[in-house]
Order: structure tokens, then C-alpha cells, then sequence
């Protein structure tokens, strides 16, 4: 396969609140190829936003990156580390919205209430190309007829409270594209959304993918939606990666007794009416009363006393390209 | 959302969780409001001052009325810590006046060689404590029981007036003068602002178009109208009510405001809707429900409110439409500061303004404080 | 079928659209438009549908959280005898306040942030007339082992629970009065996967144990698969079909129904099946399209959609449809397991 265009190793990312440490992000690596979609997926407090949030060097204080390395293969071929250039710096504004784009979940709160989406656009457009005011508004048109808006050219002077939610969403597609960027996350973009709009976004962002050769970062923790667009999937608890591989193996083959648990307990149009949902035993700790050893081990029904709750488990190959971090896998699979 | 609950996670959480867990809403704001470092200054701040209205005459040294024309102009005078041998002797020194014989300008000198002694608790007028105990001992004194030859903290005015104790006195008058005026607010503000946000329709418009009309008209000049319709016959007693009265007519608007807003947003709330659903009634759900809930934006509406009326007053009197002489508070004191000439001579009678900058300040400082310990998400 | 506990007829809930300095009313947004459906005792039935469909706006009526402009909502007690909830007066509310009770959507409005668990989950018995102490702790206390909840936990306050916990305490209050009916407005939307779990399994044991009617009120159609007897779907203020829960899933005859069904993205990523992706955005409740108000959006729409306005129809024993070509389309629901 292709160089991937973006290579997390071992990015860790706290918080230093009043109360300790938190570790938001603790040890996450993953590449990301041109054409690919990544699902990173799991459920509160396991990391997968911070995760792009450190990316893209938003992290908010009290946050800040404490390790690892993002390498970002840049257009002239150069590979930088997005972990040492200066968050506000030149090169990281570059980056961020011209080589990566960023799609949020609420496209309300995302959108500027005060300008026209025009305005938004051309903003993004500008900032990230040279182009004088009316190339950049005639792009813009360009922008909202690609992302499927209808009669763009109308749509362009319009505010964002004056779009539906799947226009919205529309629009903040269009504007993650706005300076071509060659990576796009995508930070629970349909969550808010009904499941028809939902549907619509989705096939939207895998149209785009199509056609540009995009890599896509989706973040979710809706198991359809990654059964339905990720190739691969990183499975993430409490900042750890527990398993990630092909979006295959992960849901019919799945190694991880969190994985496996998450699998069983969510709720599916095929299953017969009114049957009980397995349940994952306890609840998500704390984020500042981390279990030692293993995070997952007080809910893991296959937790061995003396090893899980001692040592940190480590990732360990188990498949082509699949690998888990449980003590259930000591040994590499061949 | 405190952010530190998650599922189940009490049992299994730190220690300091439990005590959160079961800490009212009150706590919680104290503890939120502990960390304000500026606002917690401030209530300390605060909270001095209106020590000083409290103790007021205890504070003061000579008898605020008292002129002495021949002592008029002093400038102010420090104390001596330590005597000649370095013993820590606090004294002042009469003072002896002497006329230039060509300018005819008075200037006086300290004598040296007629110290008093100042003493802690000693003897001076005599007042009534709160109004009802009679006493005759002040916080501190000078020894042979006549400070108004002798100690001048802070310098006299024009009349010899020693402008140390007219400052405490004033403090307590213009302090509950702002008191006063903001409970007068606070029940009308609560009043119509509960019935606007509560009952709407034609209540709500008439009542949010009175506020608006109100708002809208200058200050300075709807003072000077209303002060001016106070009959000049009344006694300093009735002239300061009516004085509050006008000030807390403004004042009700924003409290209402902010009553109105959030009985409106607490209304579609969904716990409010839960005990409509028990079939609580009307009274519960106001008093048990939504009064407790809007208390705090109350206390914090207040706290900035309380600074206004301050600054009313004060400008009303130093404008002479207010308190007029011989009531003492701020801005009857800084009536005396108006002109060029008199600073000239004494600039000391500005420090006036200094207890008025410092409580607006902190009055502010606390109000934010209390609101963001209150509601930080606004 | 048993008699039914609950039967809504012609409900109607439209708002006024106020325009201009003086209020005018220029329109209304027809929320809820001719809804009707019976829900029999111990049966859950489903109301689905994306947002502003009006399914939480005929979930408050039939609460009468808020007043419906016409219609009928018949409550019926143990005799049998029918109420009609729709036109009662604040004091004839109150004693059928005991009957019906609501879970809510968000677990962090929907408890005062002032109140203590045992004073929130003991308010309904206070106000409908329990007012010996002892025993509303005693009725709280059980009522939290109901719901699998510690009783150590009475004197904390909700900011110290998770978002679970807290549906656990909602539920608990939703019970205290012994209803039989609860409105469950969207209880798990704002749950994660692991603890949406436990509260679905959670409500599907009381409604085994206690024998309790559910009206679920919900957007996710996996969910609602696990929780129905009978699901209705609407849209744009209507109901379009009603049907038992597996036949619903598996041969919808609505062609709305079955965009629907084919928009959720099912967990297997060797499923990846053809999808319907509906063009253009759900129906404006303020200005509905004339006739069938989905034909804009109908694969299948013909000219007389946009003329004749459907009835809902039986076309089979308790499955009825709101589309003038139901008999002749040949729709697909998902595959079973």
C-alpha cells in the first residue's frame, strides 16, 4: 500500500485540572491512507474527539499534548510533526483547513448566526488560496452545488439559521473542503441529525472520498455508522486504544473483551422485538480513578486477578493488520 | 454538569467525590465561589465597610457637627508612633495657628511641645450605639478628651470639621441608604418581574414597555425632576426616604429583568414540567421549584445593583438635589471638593472619594463573583 | 384485544404563528394533525419519527403538559369506564395525574438541581396526598431498589449521578404513583451505548414485573425494535403506519417507513446494502405540502398524491397505512437475523 499520509504514534494527551491528572488520550497510533476512511469509535471519555483535537492542535487548556508525534506527509513530499510546530504558528494554520479539514458535530453552534454561509466560505477559501473576492465567491457556488445544496448560487447569501440541519452539515462539509484539503475528520458529524439526514451526510462524505481520494477520519460511537463507512476502525476506552484493525475483523472478528461486549450490547433493527440487550457489566470509571493495569479489567469478564489488575496490556499483532492490547493475547498471532 | 459523575462511578470514585456528591446547591456555589480569589477579597472588602456603618459613631473620633471656624483648613495631621526615647507612644501635637500678617493666610503648626497622648478606647461625644445604647467611648481618643484640638486623621473642612469622622458617619449613610433603596428594588423587581415572566400576555407587554420607557429616559434629568418635586421644608429624615424611594424606582427595572428571564427559562424546564405532571400546584411549583432555583441570580443582581444606587446617591447629593447639609454622607462630603479654589486650599477633602471608588470596586468584583458561582454558564 | 388503557382520537395541536407589532396570527403549525391510536394494558407501542414529526408534541398533549386544540383522549380506569382527558380542568387533572406519568429525554433537566433523590423521587407521593414521612421514605426506598439504585444514595443530590443514574432516579419518580401509563419521551437518546443497555433492559423487567404500558416516544428504529409490541411511524404531524413490531420492520407498506428502515445503518459492514437516500428535508409542519404531505419526497408518488389527501386504512388486521397506493407497492423492510 501507498505511504499513509498521516502516522499517529503514541500521541498522549492530559488534562491537568485542580482535581489530578486526566489522561484524556494515553498512547493512540494509527496511519491514515488517501482514500481510506479510519473509524476511531467509543464512548464518553474514551479520547476519540481529544484524539482530533490533538491532531489539529486545538487542544483547550488545561490540555496539552505530553508525547508522541504526528506525522503529516505534506504536499511537496516533507514529513512534519505536527507535535512540535507552535499550536498558533504559520505552518499549523497552513495545515489546519488547507491540509486538513474538520467537520463538528453541532453545525449551529459551528456556523457563524452573524454572517451569510457565503461569507463563511469565502473566508476559508481566502485564507487558504490567493484568490480575489469574486473568484472566491464564484468557488464558493462551486463548493455548495459539490456538497449536493440546492440552487447554490441562490443558497450562498443565505444565514445559517435560515438552513435546515442537513443543509447545515452540508455547509460545514463545504467549508472543511474549502481549501482542498487532503484529510478530512469528521467529529460526530450526523450524531445530531435525524437518521434520514444522517444517511444523506454519510453518503455525501463517502461521495467526496470517491472523488478527491480523501482520507477521512470518522469519529462516532454509533457502530452502524462505522459498520457502514470505516475500512479500518480503532477501538478506544478510557485514552487507550484496545483493538484496531479492518472494519471486518473488528465486527466478525472481534479479540477485545471490550470490543466483543460493546458488539453485543448495542441495539439492532435485526434483532428479534423485544429482546434484552447483553449489558457490559459496572460502568465507566472515573476519569481521574483509573483502574491500574488494564483500564477495562473491573468490567472484563474474562479479567484474570494478578495480571489485569497489575500490568498495562500492550498491543500485540493477532491479524493482518489487526491488533489488541489484552493480556488475553500475550503472544503475537502469526 | 459538575463533569465528575459517571455511571456508578460514586463507589468507585476518590474521596473528595463523596463529599461533593452530598453537597447542596449552596455548597456547591460557596465552594465555586471560594476559588474567585477577587471576589472573595471583595466580601472581605465588603463586608468592613459596612463593619464601619455598623460602628460608625464608635469609629469616629470628634463630633461630626461640631464646627470650629478657627480650625478650618487644617491640613491633615499623623500621629507620632514613637516618642523621643523610642518608646512606642502614640501622641499628637496640639496645634497652634498663626497668621501670616501680609497674606493674612492662617497656617498652622504643630506644637511640639504640648503632645496629647492617643489613647485606644478612650473617652469623646457621646452617641447612641445602633441607635439605642448610650455610650460616650470611641475606638480610639486623645487623653485630655478634646480631639477636635488635636487630632486630625485626615485634615478639617471649611468649618473645622474633622473630615476623619465625617467620613465614617458618612459611610454609614450612604451604605444603607443603598440597602434600603435596593430592598425597595428587590420587591418590586420580583413582584412584576415574577408576573411578567410567569403569566405573560398583556401583564408581560404592559409590564416590559413600562421598564422600557423607564430605562430610556436620562437619569440626571428624571433625578433632578423628582428631587426637585421633594419640598425643601421636609427634614433631612424625610428627604433621605424620599431620596430612596426615587433611586429604588429606577432600580427595579433590571432586577425585574432578571427575574423575568428566568422564570420564563425555568418554565419549560423539564423538572418543572415533572411536578406539573405530579400534579403540584401553582404555589409549590414557584416556591419550591423555581424561587430556589433563581435565588442565587438574585443575590448576584443585587450585589451589582447595590453599587448603583451608591453612586445615585452620591451623585444626587453632590449635585445638591439629594441629601443637602446637615446630613453627612459621600456625596454631601464631596459637595465641599466641587470647586477649584477649595482644592487649591485643601486637597485633602478628595479622599471622599476614595471609600466611594473602593466599595463601587469591590461591590462589583463581588457581584461578578457570585454570579459566575451561581450560573458559570451564564 | 383487552380494552384498551388508552385510546387517542382526532388529536390536533396546532400552534399560532404570531407575526407584527400586535400579534397577529398569520398561520399555524399544524404539530399534531388527526393523530389516533389505542394502546392496550401492558403493551409497549412506539411513536417514530425524525424531528418535527410531532411525535413529542402528541406525547405532551396526551400528558397534558400542554392543551390539544381538538380530539379525544380516552383514559380508561380498572372498571373500565373512559375519561376524557382532553377537556379536563386543572382540578379534574390532578386525580388522574396518579395515572399517567413521563419519563424524560435529558437526564440533567429533568431533575431539580436543588432537590435531594428521596425529595424528587418522593415529590409525586407528597403532592398527591402522602403526607406521613415515614412512608413516603419507605415507598422511595423501594422504589430505588426497583430501579436498582443503592438507598444510601436518598440524601445526595443529582449532580453527584451519571447520566444513567439519573434515568434510573427519573424512572423511579415516573413510578411512584403506580401509573398505568408512562410516556417515555426519548429515554435513551442521550445515553451511552453500554448504559442504554441497562435502561432499556431496565424498563422492558418493570414493564415485565409490574405489568406497565409503555408509550415510547423515540427517533432510533433499533431501539425501538427492542422495546415494542406495536410501532406507529409519523410524519409531518400524521401517523403513516401502524403495525405490529416485527411485521412493521420486515414488510413495511409505507414508502416513508420504508426509507426509514433502510437509512439506519445496521452494525455488520457485510450488510452494506443498496440504501433509499431521500432527497430534500422533512416536511414543514407550518406549510405542508398539499395531498399526502411525504409525495415531495416519494419515489412512488403519482399525480393523485399530490391532489387526495390518504386516510388511514386497515389493509391488514392491525396494520394500517396512510398512502393511496399501499395495496399495489411492493416495499422493503430490513432482513431478519
Amino acid at each position: 500500500m501507498a505511504e499513509p499520509i498521516l502516522r499517529v504514534r503514541d500521541l498522549s494527551t492530559y488534562f491537568f485540572a485542580d482535581e489530578g491528572v486526566v489522561r484524556a488520550v494515553d498512547g493512540a497510533s494509527f496511519d491514515l491512507y488517501a482514500g481510506r476512511t479510519l473509524g476511531i469509535v467509543g464512548e464518553s471519555g474514551c479520547g476519540k474527539s481529544v484524539t482530533a483535537r490533538s491532531i489539529l492542535r486545538i487542544v483547550e487548556r488545561p490540555g496539552r499534548i505530553v508525547g508522541g508525534e504526528i506525522l503529516l506527509r505534506r504536499p511537496s513530499g516533507q514529513v512534519v510533526d505536527l507535535v512540535g510546530l507552535p499550536s498558533d504558528g504559520q505552518q499549523m494554520r497552513q495545515i489546519r483547513g488547507g491540509e486538513i479539514g474538520l467537520v463538528f458535530q453541532e453545525p449551529m453552534s459551528s456556523l457563524s448566526a452573524f454572517h451569510t454561509v457565503g461569507v463563511q466560505l469565502i473566508e476559508a477559501i481566502r485564507l487558504h488560496s490567493g484568490l480575489s473576492k469574486k473568484a472566491a465567491r464564484d468557488r464558493a457556488i462551486e463548493l455548495l452545488a459539490l456538497v449536493g445544496i440546492p440552487r447554490p448560487a441562490q443558497r450562498v447569501d443565505a444565514y445559517s439559521f435560515e438552513l435546515s440541519g442537513g443543509l447545515r452539515q452540508r455547509v460545514m462539509v463545504a467549508l472543511a473542503l474549502a481549501a482542498e484539503p487532503h484529510v478530512l475528520i469528521a467529529d460526530e458529524p450526523t450524531t445530531a441529525l435525524d437518521v434520514t439526514t444522517q444517511a444523506q451526510i454519510l453518503e455525501l462524505i463517502a461521495r467526496l472520498q470517491r472523488e478527491r481520494d480523501l482520507a477521512v477520519i470518522l469519529i462516532t460511537h454509533d457502530m452502524g455508522v462505522i459498520a457502514e463507512m470505516a475500512d479500518d476502525v480503532v477501538v478506544m476506552y478510557l485514552g487507550k486504544e484496545v483493538e484496531k484493525g479492518p472494519v471486518d475483523a473488528i465486527f466478525h472478528a472481534p479479540r477485545h473483551p471490550y470490543t466483543q461486549s460493546l458488539l453485543r450490547s448495542i441495539p439492532s433493527v435485526l434483532a428479534e422485538p423485544r429482546a434484552r440487550l447483553a449489558t457490559i457489566s459496572g460502568s465507566i470509571p472515573h476519569p481521574l480513578a483509573r483502574p491500574a493495569g488494564c483500564p477495562f479489567h473491573p468490567r472484563c469478564p474474562d479479567a484474570m486477578p494478578g495480571r489485569c489488575d497489575v500490568d498495562t496490556p500492550v498491543e500485540v499483532t493477532i491479524g493482518d493488520n489487526h491488533v489488541t492490547a489484552c493480556h488475553l493475547y500475550p503472544e503475537p498471532v502469526a | 454538569m459538575s463533569g465528575l459523575a459517571v455511571e456508578g462511578g460514586i463507589v468507585e470514585a476518590p474521596a473528595a467525590e463523596n463529599r461533593v456528591a452530598v453537597a447542596s446547591q449552596r455548597q456547591l456555589i460557596w465552594w465555586r465561589f471560594r476559588k474567585h480569589k477577587l471576589a472573595m477579597v471583595s466580601a472581605v472588602i465588603v463586608a468592613l465597610f459596612y463593619f464601619v456603618a455598623l460602628f460608625a459613631d464608635t469609629l469616629a473620633c470628634t463630633e461630626p457637627f461640631d464646627t470650629q471656624a478657627t480650625r478650618g483648613y487644617v491640613p491633615p495631621q499623623p500621629i507620632h508612633w514613637f516618642d523621643a526615647s523610642g518608646h512606642f507612644h502614640p501622641q499628637v501635637s496640639a496645634l497652634k495657628g498663626k497668621r501670616d500678617p501680609r497674606t493674612f493666610k492662617l497656617s498652622y503648626a504643630p506644637d511640639a511641645s504640648e503632645p496629647r497622648d492617643v489613647v485606644l478606647f478612650g473617652h469623646g461625644y457621646p452617641y447612641h450605639l445602633f441607635g439605642v445604647i448610650p455610650m460616650d467611648w470611641h475606638l480610639f481618643a486623645v487623653s485630655d478628651g478634646r480631639p477636635q484640638d488635636s487630632l486630625f486623621l485626615l485634615g478639617t473642612d471649611q468649618l473645622g470639621r474633622d473630615v476623619y469622622s465625617r467620613l465614617v458617619i458618612a459611610t454609614r449613610t450612604s451604605l444603607t441608604i443603598g440597602l434600603v433603596g435596593v430592598s425597595l428594588s428587590l420587591i418590586l423587581g420580583v413582584l412584576l418581574g415574577g408576573i411578567s415572566g410567569l403569566y405573560g400576555g398583556v401583564a408581560d407587554l404592559v409590564i416590559q414597555r413600562v421598564i422600557e420607557i423607564l430605562r430610556s429616559i436620562p437619569t440626571i434629568p428624571l433625578w433632578m425632576g423628582l428631587a426637585a418635586a421633594v419640598p425643601a421644608s421636609w427634614s433631612p429624615g424625610r428627604v433621605y426616604f424620599a431620596i430612596t424611594i426615587i433611586i429604588s424606582l429606577i432600580g427595579w427595572t433590571e432586577l425585574a429583568r432578571v427575574v423575568r428571564g428566568r422564570f420564563l427559562a425555568l418554565r419549560h424546564e423539564d423538572f418543572i414540567t415533572a411536578a406539573e405532571l405530579a400534579g403540584a400546584s401553582r404555589m409549590r411549583i414557584i416556591f419550591r421549584h423555581m424561587v430556589p432555583s433563581f435565588l442565587s441570580h438574585i443575590i448576584a443582581a443585587v450585589s451589582l445593583a447595590l453599587p448603583a444606587m451608591i453612586i445615585s446617591e452620591t451623585t444626587l447629593s453632590f449635585l445638591g438635589l439629594g441629601l443637602r447639609p446637615p446630613a453627612i454622607s459621600w456625596g454631601v462630603l464631596l459637595q465641599d471638593a466641587q470647586n477649584l479654589q477649595t482644592l487649591g486650599l485643601a486637597p485633602w477633602l478628595l479622599v471622599v472619594a476614595l471609600p466611594v471608588i473602593v466599595v463601587i470596586l469591590a461591590f462589583n468584583f463581588l457581584g461578578d463573583g457570585l454570579r459566575d458561582a451561581a450560573d458559570p454558564y451564564g | 384485544m383487552t380494552t384498551p388503557v388508552l385510546e387517542v382520537q382526532g388529536l390536533r395541536k396546532h400552534f399560532p404563528i404570531k407575526q407584527g407589532l400586535l400579534g397577529r396570527v398569520a398561520g399555524h403549525v399544524r404539530a399534531v394533525d388527526d393523530v389516533s391510536f389505542s394502546i392496550a394494558h401492558g403493551e409497549t407501542l412506539s411513536l417514530v419519527g425524525e424531528s418535527g414529526c410531532g411525535k413529542t408534541t402528541t406525547s405532551r398533549c396526551i400528558l397534558r403538559a400542554i392543551t390539544p386544540t381538538s380530539g379525544r383522549i380516552l383514559f380508561r380506569d380498572e372498571k373500565g369506564d373512559a375519561i376524557d382527558v382532553a377537556t379536563l380542568d386543572r382540578k379534574g387533572l390532578k386525580p388522574l395525574r396518579r395515572r399517567m406519568q413521563m419519563i424524560f429525554q435529558d437526564p440533567f433537566s429533568s431533575l431539580n438541581p436543588r432537590m435531594t433523590i428521596a425529595e424528587i423521587i418522593g415529590e409525586p407521593l407528597l403532592v398527591q396526598g402522602m403526607s406521613d414521612a415515614r412512608e413516603r421514605q419507605a415507598r422511595v426506598s423501594e422504589l430505588l431498589r426497583l430501579v436498582q439504585l443503592p438507598s444510601a444514595y436518598l440524601n445526595r443530590f443529582p449532580h453527584a449521578f451519571s447520566g444513567g443514574q439519573r434515568q434510573r432516579i427519573g424512572i423511579a419518580r415516573a413510578l411512584a404513583l403506580n401509573p398505568s401509563l408512562i410516556v417515555a419521551d426519548e429515554p435513551v437518546s442521550a445515553l451511552d451505548v453500554s448504559v442504554q443497555a441497562q435502561i432499556v433492559n431496565l424498563m422492558l423487567d418493570l414493564q415485565d414485573q409490574l405489568g406497565l404500558t409503555y408509550l415510547f416516544v423515540a427517533h432510533d428504529l433499533s431501539v425501538v425494535k427492542h422495546v415494542s409490541h406495536r410501532v406507529a411511524v409519523m410524519y409531518a404531524g400524521r401517523i403513516v403506519e401502524t403495525a405490529p413490531t416485527t411485521r412493521l420492520f420486515t414488510a413495511p407498506r409505507h414508502p416513508y417507513t420504508e426509507a426509514l428502515l433502510s437509512a439506519v445503518p445496521v452494525p455488520d459492514p457485510r450488510r452494506r446494502a443498496q440504501r433509499i437516500v431521500l432527497q430534500g428535508d422533512v416536511a414543514d409542519p407550518s406549510n405542508p405540502p398539499p395531498g399526502c404531505h411525504f409525495h415531495p419526497r416519494c419515489e412512488y408518488a403519482t399525480e393523485q398524491c399530490r391532489i387526495e389527501t390518504p386516510e388511514l386504512t386497515e389493509i391488514e388486521p392491525g396494520h394500517e397505512v396512510r398512502c393511496l397506493r399501499a395495496a399495489e407497492l411492493s416495499l422493503r423492510g430490513v432482513a431478519s437475523q
